[in-house]
């Protein structure tokens, strides 16, 4: 592991204080470390060491295409993101500098059960018959 | 960007993929994401850079429709 804290567990901990339901990470990353692999793993272990509701589960296996089929990731390494249900919501590549604070307010979202959204947004989002796959391209700096 | 997670939590018919684009650029050359964030719907470049909610949902809703036209 990568000698240092990622972040500081006291920002971590003052984040996600407010969650009080369970978040799951199932995080899936090759069977072969690298440094990437293992500061990003390190972080998600930090997280979830910021709460008591958030769990880390680890596949750090070979790609097998009929799992990750069924799991809905495209690439490794990934993070699938559950709450009650499967949110939908996978995250490719470690949530950090920018992205960490956003990455943070999901799961603090997950864990409440509210998207944040406008009533209107919601009206809108009532009305769709079939599925749409969002793909947003980040940049953690 | 929360946006697009939030419309995930929303409704079970969206799913939301966050890229980022330092450990995937070929994915940045894939859809011609110039500038970030850049938003995809069923395939189709749709948001580049933020914008209002308002403005982002009428537009990924609009590709919705194209991309089913297309199919």
């Amino acid at each position: 592991m990568p000698p240092v804290k990622i972040v500081d567990p006291a920002m971590l901990r003052e984040a996600l204080r407010d969650i009080a339901q369970p978040v799951i990470m199932h995080y899936y990353t090759s069977d072969v470390e690298s440094w990437y692999s293992l500061a990003e793993h390190q972080l998600l272990e930090e997280i979830a060491s910021a709460s008591e509701y958030i769990t880390l589960q680890v596949y750090a296996e070979r790609w097998d295409a009929q799992r990750e089929a069924h799991v809905g990731i495209a690439r490794t390494p990934a993070i699938a993101l559950y709450g009650e249900r499967d949110t939908g919501i996978r995250y490719y590549g470690t949530p950090d500098g920018y992205e960490l604070a956003t990455f943070l307010s999901t799961l603090r979202a997950i864990a409440a059960g509210t998207p944040g959204l406008r009533p209107d947004t919601l009206a809108h989002l009532r009305q769709l018959t079939q599925p749409v796959h969002l793909e947003v391209l980040v940049s953690p700096t | 960007m929360a946006l697009a997670t939030g419309l995930a939590l929303a409704n079970e018919l969206v799913t939301t993929d966050v890229i980022m684009v330092n450990l995937f650029p070929y994915l940045a050359i894939r859809y011609h994401a110039d500038d970030v964030p850049t938003t995809v719907v069923n395939g189709k470049k749709t948001l580049v850079g933020p914008c209002d909610e308002t403005e982002a949902v009428a537009k990924i809703l609009a590709a919705v429709v194209a991309t089913a036209e297309q199919r």
